[in-house]
């Protein structure tokens, strides 16, 4: 199964993100902003397989659904898949809600468990309302196959 | 093709400068459903916890404020990672019914506890359970 994982540094494991359908909601993608001090939020996720029986094809990442995306609030929505933290350049490369494409994860004879890396930037205007803005997603799309 | 919907949520904070977090009060935050303790779905070590009655107070040993300490991680250590860049003061409710073994071990490290841990405060519990359990990766406590 794919997933999108954070790495803690307190217990120096990556952790799998909560998904929709999934029984445990309890970790999204979170972040915390006081957009008066700071309006651009960085992180960096990892995508991964943990079925050592599948491998995927025509995968794909990016944030939705589209009419939150898109909402009055002025959000953007950004992903860049690289391994070193991206420049302010690289950020200027793609728009707000793009899509990234991965590599194959594994091939019809040997699955990959590998962390593949890649950046999320969320910008936020500095008059944005305080509250939990919980509508935005990150989907995955892919064609999973099993290994022969 | 098949999708997947991974969860996302932001929160956002306005106002008062002096804890970098408020209107939004941080309390509630801890106790509320948004900082729920983070169960990983890949996890090396379990912790295991005994029942602590505040109520009598007995002498601690280091697993005690080793247990406690892990406790305080998995409650608020994703929060903390968050803000610990930005927030030079921050407290943090600690609630005896609901979490007695991080309250205890509070009692017992900080002479001037008074319900509430410090970022300091904190930083000094984190700091003793690496060098308490080594600092090694998958220790259980």
């Amino acid at each position: 199964m794919l997933d999108i994982y954070s790495y803690d540094e307190f217990t120096e494991q990556y952790v799998a993100h909560s998904y929709v359908g999934g029984e445990d909601t309890s970790y999204p993608v979170r972040s915390l902003a006081n957009p008066q001090e700071a309006n651009v939020l960085i992180k960096k996720l990892y995508l991964r397989n943990d079925d050592p029986t599948k491998y995927y094809t025509s995968v794909s990442l990016q944030y939705g659904p589209e009419a939150v995306i898109a909402n009055e609030l002025g959000f953007k929505y950004k992903i860049l898949k690289q391994e070193n933290t991206p420049t302010e350049a690289d950020w200027l490369t793609v728009s707000s809600g793009n899509e990234v494409e991965f590599d194959d994860i594994g091939t019809e004879s040997l699955a990959s468990l590998t962390f593949v890396p890649f950046w999320v930037r969320l910008e936020i205007p500095r008059s944005t309302p305080q509250g939990i803005y919980s509508e935005a997603r990150l989907i995955i799309t892919y064609t999973e196959s099993s290994i022969i | 093709m098949a999708t997947k919907e991974i969860l996302v949520e932001l929160i956002v904070a306005q106002g008062n400068k002096t804890l970098g977090l408020s209107p939004i009060d941080i309390d509630k935050i801890l106790s509320g459903p948004v900082f729920q303790p983070v169960r990983p779905k890949i996890v090396s070590k379990k912790v295991s916890v005994e029942s602590i009655d505040t109520t009598k107070p007995k002498t601690p040993t280091p697993n005690d404020v080793v247990k406690a300490a892990h406790l305080g991680m998995d409650v608020a250590g994703k929060l903390m990672d968050i803000i610990r860049k930005r927030a030079k003061y921050f407290t943090m409710t600690v609630d005896p019914v609901k979490q007695p073994d991080l309250y205890y071990a509070c009692q017992v490290m900080f002479d001037d506890f008074n319900g509430k841990v410090t970022f300091a405060q904190y930083e000094e519990m984190l700091r003793l359970h690496r060098t308490l359990t080594g600092g090694l990766r998958g220790v259980s406590v």
